[in-house]
């Protein structure tokens, strides 16, 4: 290698900050450049002139050797393998070094080191760190509380939301740190939980009571799952914690708001059942007796004593139905429909049937237009359609009566309606009329007990839907109700 | 005869004067408790051609002596017949389950007119006294 190369190499490096090193065909160093030396620990003067074999023992057999060789018969080489004997931190250091040979006219003259220490990681540890780094970023910011634990299930990780909430510091959560906070009673529950899932690998949920900063326990819901790696190495745990204390106050309140209503409606319908029952008996009584003793008596008794025998009669005939009402309206409340697929329309004959006689005696036009098969208790449906279309025929007018009976798809639903050109009501009265006893006609011009409509309205309920009336005076009515389309 | 397990007397006087309007003279015993009723069960079977109760006593249960009879070989040939004001479905499937079929299932009828239809069908589960 002669200067004027060597002058060149130089002048092509720079020398504070390139590890260059410069061999002649017999490995000794020609040149040395500063950053070799800091990189090596071996200043250019002490080396000058020696084999590298003798500066670096361990040099012999190595892939660095095979590839000084390699360069000296013409071939560029990068080694990978820690080149330099470690003997200070420095030398210790990773290094790759690109080997390459000297070339003169005269052919090879020696060979170029070029010599870099790379950082302590590798490219994927170093892409950890920066992901590690994002994650902590996003994690800090995070609403929610977050840990993160090791292989070892010990926390080695919580975000600033944690440590706001304990308001304790990172070093005093780290390990098992975190559990002093954990609720005495909910502590034995958690571990298990934890330490359950963590042998398994599996994800897991748990509820505790976690110490607020300010030593509230709030209830906390707390998720982990396991953290995996690349090639399915198992990286420890991750889990976030939310405060649920003030959705398990509303909730509690909700159940025991739900279970009080519950329990005062069962018993209102239980009274109302066994009121309706037990008052069938002594109403019986009364009607019963009353026709005997006009029976037996009734020769004997002047007119006034009949009237007065005739009223009570009456009076006990109503209670009779008034009761069978609330009876029947109890059922229906109390039942749970069983619902199946129905063709209305079948069922709409099966009460026209029922109501012959009455269609027969108004003369009444019954129209049925094209109905839908819906998902109904078929006996609730009749007694329901029967109660509207029975209706439409008692509150007729004068004119010839006709009742029409149809539906209408309104998105998922179906609107049925049963209307007629009866005498109508009074708009403002259109939902009084399901009200129960309630009677909107004199009961010597249309008799009946009250029942029907709140029957109806109830079947309907049960049903899910909705039901309603229009109508105004002399010019009709229509009772409409939903029913959800089958699918 | 005709056993009728009843405690209120106003029933037991409606049933005595519709089975005597029918011109019937088949003679009615009246039991007003379970105990009473199934001592006369045990007592005279052979006499009985109908059993007539009210499942709701007041302190006691009619079911004891539905359950005495589809019980005991000796007394199941007795035609039985519920007669109550209850028209719960469980009633009739408690009754059912112990042999009192539909048509031996009577509601009290609220009107002299049921009375007479109920007393003719009474008469027939009971046959023609021997």
């Amino acid at each position: 290698v002669n200067p004027a190369l060597l002058e060149h190499i130089e002048s092509t490096h720079d020398w504070k900050s390139d590890a260059v090193g410069v061999l002649d065909t017999d490995l000794r160093v020609r040149a040395w450049s500063d950053a070799m030396g800091a990189l090596t620990g071996m200043e250019a003067p002490a080396v000058h002139g020696v084999q590298l074999g003798d500066l670096f023992p361990r040099l012999w057999g190595s892939d660095a050797a095979r590839a000084l060789s390699d360069a000296l018969r013409g071939e560029y080489t990068r080694v990978n393998a820690p080149f330099f004997a470690a003997a200070t931190p420095a030398q210790g250091r990773d290094t790759e070094a690109f080997v390459s040979p000297v070339t003169s006219p005269r052919g090879i003259c020696g060979c170029l080191l070029v010599a870099r220490a790379r950082d302590a990681s590798t490219a994927e540890e170093r892409e950890d760190a920066a992901r590690e780094q994002r994650f902590r970023a996003m994690a800090d910011a995070a609403p929610v509380l977050l840990w993160k634990a090791g292989t070892d299930s010990l926390c080695d990780f919580f975000n600033q939301t944690w440590l706001d909430f304990s308001g304790r510091t990172m070093s005093e959560e780290l390990g098992v740190g975190w559990a002093e906070g954990v609720h005495p009673e909910d502590f034995q529950r958690c571990m298990n939980t934890y330490m359950r899932a963590f042998s398994a690998r599996e994800p897991f949920e748990m509820e505790y009571r976690l110490r607020r900063h300010d030593g509230e326990y709030r209830w906390i819901l707390d998720r982990g799952v396991p953290r995996f790696g690349r090639e399915g190495a198992f990286l420890g745990y991750i889990g976030s914690c939310v405060d649920i204390t003030d959705r398990l106050v509303a909730e509690q309140a909700a159940h025991a708001l739900a279970r009080d209503l519950g329990r005062a409606n069962q018993q209102m319908e239980q009274l109302l059942y066994a009121a309706s029952h037990d008052l069938h008996e002594p109403i019986r009584m009364v009607t019963s007796f009353l026709e005997l003793l006009e029976r037996h008596a009734g020769g004997a008794l002047d007119d006034r004593a009949l009237r007065y025998l005739s009223f009570a009669r009456e009076g006990g005939a109503r209670m009779g139905s008034l009761v069978d009402g609330l009876l029947t309206i109890s059922r229906a409340r109390s039942a749970k429909p069983t619902l199946q697929r129905v063709a209305m329309r079948e069922i709409v004959e099966v009460v026209l049937d029922d109501l012959s006689s009455a269609i027969a005696e108004s003369s009444t036009r019954i129209e049925v237009r094209d109905l839908p098969v819906v998902n109904a208790d078929p006996a609730l449906l009749r007694s329901l359609l029967q109660n509207l279309i029975s209706n439409a025929i008692k509150f007729r007018s004068t004119a010839p009566p006709i009742v029409e009976v149809s539906a209408e798809r309104r998105g998922d639903e179906w609107v049925i309606s049963v209307s007629d050109n009866g005498i109508g009501f009074r708009p403002e009265d259109s939902s009084r009329v399901f009200e129960l006893f309630r009677r909107l006609q004199p009961r010597t011009e249309r008799p009946g007990n009250g029942i029907g409509l709140a029957l109806a309205r109830e079947i309907v309920l049960r049903h899910g839907g909705q039901i309603w009336a229009k109508g105004e005076v002399d010019r009709g009515a229509t009772f409409s109700f939903t029913m959800p389309v089958v699918a | 005869v005709i056993l009728l397990v009843e405690d209120n007397p106003g029933d037991v006087l409606l049933l005595e004067t519709q089975l005597e309007a029918a011109g019937n003279d088949i003679p009615l015993r009246v039991a007003s408790t379970t105990g009473y009723a199934l001592g006369v069960l045990r007592a005279r079977p052979a006499d009985l051609g109908l059993v007539i109760v009210d499942i709701r006593l007041a302190g006691c249960d009619g079911w004891e002596v539905l359950e005495a009879l589809a019980g005991d070989p000796a007394l199941a040939r007795i035609p039985a017949a519920v007669l109550t004001s209850s028209s719960r479905a469980d009633d009739r499937t408690h009754a059912r389950a112990l042999g009192i079929e539909t048509e031996s299932y009577f509601i009290k009828p609220v009107g002299l007119e049921g009375y007479r239809d109920l007393v003719s069908r009474l008469v027939a589960l009971h046959g023609v006294p021997s």
